[in-house]
């Protein structure tokens, strides 16, 4: 379960105090898989930043399942979001020279597997995301929608509780776009994982069964 | 382990960036390495060369040359004595380093006792062409003279011996030989003389008043005895007023005259001698270690007397090891080639003392002593010592010598000392500068990269020492390869390099002209090294744990700049 209360985060811009995330309350429960739309500079990526540890809010407080993540210390919190949190980013954010297997492998690397468990894993992972023929070429040598892919089984790599996207479709076409929102959607299904996806195309909000949408840095309508 | 595959990975899919960072690692350490190794060739060069005294065991020699000095000269004019700048007792004979110092005197600021010490101790250089020969016969002879180095009994080390710091003294006789041959020649000529006739005749001065009326009055006793007969005039005279008139015939005589100078077909050619103390190997004036072929002396079972040759003067002569050299018919049989020091009391004959001092008529005396102290810390001190202690001696240090050195060795030494650090140092700035901008460049890259990894999970320490690691591995190669460069460089330009020179005096060795003979001796030593650049297992190590200093820093830089990068700016500036 994942837990916001009164989450706010301010930026400073000179004098001026621009709330991107403006005391955000939400809850949500294990295994859903989630949408949060919203226009561009509404906050969703904001939040999904906070609520994903890789940024402190300015108050208010996180709970996943009975972890509270705002207290935590920057070593803890990097351990929390390891093993417990995915990350699927629009940009893919693969390490170019690393193979597909190893990209996988690089989110299991620092939590101390022996090597041929990791190589294992990614390989099923690989599979899972139907990409088995695949491990050993490089980023450059996949397009768009399978480093995508590759992005997701890395996601998964540490079973987390939470896996989230941001704008897992913005570099893909729509079909390739709609076949990653599926395989997400599946993955929670299947795993029982509860996926975050924010995005600002209302189609792959509407692929989802709960949208969230922000404006203003607000929950809205 | 995955950080090793992640790091060969980076290393060689970036393989630009890699090959272009570890260059600039390589140049850096090259640049140090090659400098590192020239300038320890050239130490090592200067270390031969400025220290001449060394390879000969010895940390000062102590000799008693003429040298006349101002204050010498200044008090010879003033006829007023003081001191007199040598301490000779009545001659040389008497020994140096005895007695009182003479005022001073005579022409050139010496003493008379010097002066009739130099030419004492150097009168066999006026060649006896009566004693060689018939007139037409062929000579070789073997002339010795210690010119400005005077001699002094060899029991004088005693004194130096029990000076405050001094380990051991050995002894030596250092001799200016001039070998000449050639033709007796007519050196006599017969001159008759005597036969002449010669008249002599004697003036005199008019009779005073009382001599003529003397006169007067022996005239007018003379008219009054009349006839008597007994009366003569000349009687009347002075005696001093009669005239001489007498023809003298000189005897005859032959008369036989040298002729100054004779003509003659003599050759000479000059060299220097050394006699050597040969009571110890390792100090003297050629010691065992110096002798590049052959043995040294008393190295072999056989009856024959040894020398040994300076090298350059063997080949120059044609001679090599087991050539015989006649010394006034004293044979002698070479058994070593020694390669004496520049700088040094380089001769060009080596003979044991004993056999110089038979040779040259000078039993028993010595004119150098070499002086070991007993620590290299005291040498300046031991020196003030025997100055002070011992009057007249002139006390030469390996400091001294270093300073009469000259030529393109020093030049490049000098060069070396000036700019060899600069060098290093912009090397090593290079080294390190280069790849701390490398690094940081690559880090500037990869923000997105590390971003990411510390989004999913890699804490700060991994970063870090992935980064580190990176630039520590970028940096050895590159400090191997660097080794490389540098030791080619390093070779090419020693390889390419002409010989450096070296000219210096030789010190204390009898040289110069003298009494006419024209230039003789070895006054100036001039010897050409190759500079090798000899490339240790130290400078490698050294070139290799500075390039992995640079590394570490760079690393270091690098991994602060990624330490502090928080994923969601790295996501947020680049998404």
């Amino acid at each position: 379960m994942l837990e916001l209360k009164g989450l706010k985060k301010t930026y400073k811009q000179g004098r001026t105090s621009i709330n991107a995330v403006d005391g955000l309350d939400l809850r949500i429960d294990d295994g859903e898989l989630v949408a949060i739309v919203g226009p561009s500079g509404s906050g969703k990526t904001t939040l999904l930043q906070l609520i994903s540890g890789l940024d402190r809010p300015s108050s208010g407080t996180i709970h996943l399942d009975d972890i509270e993540l705002t207290s935590l210390s920057e070593r803890r919190l990097t351990k929390v979001r390891g093993e417990s949190i995915g990350f699927v980013f629009q940009q893919f954010n693969l390490i170019p020279t690393m193979t597909a297997s190893e990209n996988v492998q690089a989110a299991m690397a620092p939590f101390g597997l022996k090597a041929a468990e990791r190589k294992e894993r990614a390989q099923s992972l690989l599979a899972e995301v139907g990409l088995e023929d695949r491990a050993g070429h490089l980023p450059t040598q996949m397009s768009g929608g399978e480093q995508q892919r590759v992005a997701i089984a890395r996601a998964l790599s540490n079973d987390p509780k939470l896996v989230f996207a941001d704008e897992p479709t913005g570099n893909l076409d729509s079909e390739t776009g709609a076949e990653i929102i599926e395989l997400l959607s599946n993955l929670s299904k299947e795993r029982g994982q509860t996926v975050i996806i924010v995005t600002h195309d209302t189609a792959v909000a509407e692929a989802t069964p709960r949208i969230v949408r922000m404006k203003d840095g607000k929950l809205s309508l | 382990m995955f950080f090793l595959t992640y790091l060969r990975r980076e290393l060689s899919r970036r393989l630009g960036r890699t090959i272009f960072t570890v260059l600039g690692f390589a140049v850096g350490v090259g640049l140090v390495v090659a400098i590192a190794a020239l300038t320890s060739g050239l130490e090592d060069a200067q270390g031969e060369i400025l220290n001449p005294l060394g390879s000969i065991g010895t940390d000062l020699s102590v000799t008693r040359p003429v040298v006349a000095t101002t204050q010498d000269a200044q008090a010879g004019q003033g006829g007023q004595g003081g001191p007199g700048g040598f301490g000779l007792g009545a001659g040389p004979s008497d020994g140096i380093f005895i007695g009182e110092r003479p005022g001073g005197g005579g022409a050139g600021g010496l003493s008379g006792e010097d002066q009739a010490a130099l030419i004492a101790e150097n009168q066999s250089v006026i060649t006896d062409l009566s004693k060689l020969g018939e007139s037409g016969d062929q000579f070789v002879h073997d002339y010795f003279l210690p010119a400005d180095q005077l001699t002094f009994p060899e029991d004088d080390l005693a004194q130096v011996e029990q000076v405050e710091g001094v380990a051991y003294v050995a002894k030596g006789l250092t001799l200016l030989a001039v070998h000449q041959e050639g033709t007796v020649p007519e050196i006599v000529a017969e001159i008759e003389t005597g036969g002449e006739e010669m008249e002599i005749v004697r003036d005199f001065s008019p009779p005073t008043e009382a001599e003529r009326s003397q006169m007067r009055e022996c005239f007018q006793r003379g008219q009054q005895h009349g006839s008597s007969g007994d009366f003569s005039v000349g009687g009347c005279v002075p005696q001093r007023l009669l005239s001489f008139r007498e023809t003298i015939t000189t005897p005859r005589r032959t008369i036989r005259e040298a002729l100054n100078p004779p003509e003659t077909d003599i050759q000479s050619d000059p060299y220097v001698i050394a006699g050597v103390d040969t009571t110890n190997s390792e100090i003297g004036l050629v010691t065992e270690s110096q002798v590049a072929e052959g043995k040294y002396f008393g190295r072999d079972e056989d009856e024959t007397k040894d020398a040994i040759l300076a090298a350059s003067y063997a080949s120059r002569k044609g001679l090599d090891i087991g050539s015989t050299i006649d010394l006034n018919g004293t044979i002698f049989e070479v058994v070593g080639l020694a390669q004496p020091p520049v700088g040094g009391q380089a001769a060009d004959v080596y003979l044991p003392l004993t056999d110089l001092q038979e040779l040259s008529n000078r039993e028993g005396r010595a004119n150098i002593l070499l002086v070991r102290a007993d620590d290299s810390s005291v040498v300046e001190e031991v020196s003030a010592n025997i100055e002070s202690t011992v009057t007249g001696a002139s006390v030469t240090s390996a400091a001294d010598l270093a300073g009469r050195i000259s030529g393109s060795l020093v030049d490049a030494s000098k060069l070396s000392d000036r700019l060899g650090a600069v060098l290093q140092v912009i090397g090593l700035a290079f080294v390190f500068i280069m790849g701390s901008l490398l690094t940081l460049s690559s880090i500037a890259k990869r923000v997105r990269e590390l971003g990411t990894l510390k989004a999913i999970g890699w804490g700060q320490g991994l970063v870090v020492r992935q980064v580190v690691l990176e630039s520590l591995v970028l940096a050895l190669i590159g400090g191997i390869i660097g080794v490389a460069i540098g030791a080619g460089v390093a070779y090419g330009v020693a390889a390419y390099t002409p010989p450096l020179e070296v000219t210096a005096a030789s010190v204390g060795s009898p040289a110069g002209s003298f009494f006419g003979l024209g230039d003789v001796g070895t006054e100036e030593v001039s010897a050409t090294v190759d500079i090798v650049a000899p490339l240790d297992f130290n400078i490698m190590i050294m070139a290799i744990g500075l390039a992995l200093l640079g590394g570490l820093i760079a690393g270091a830089i690098g991994a602060l700049r990624a330490a502090r990068l928080r994923p969601a700016d790295a996501l947020r500036n680049l998404g």
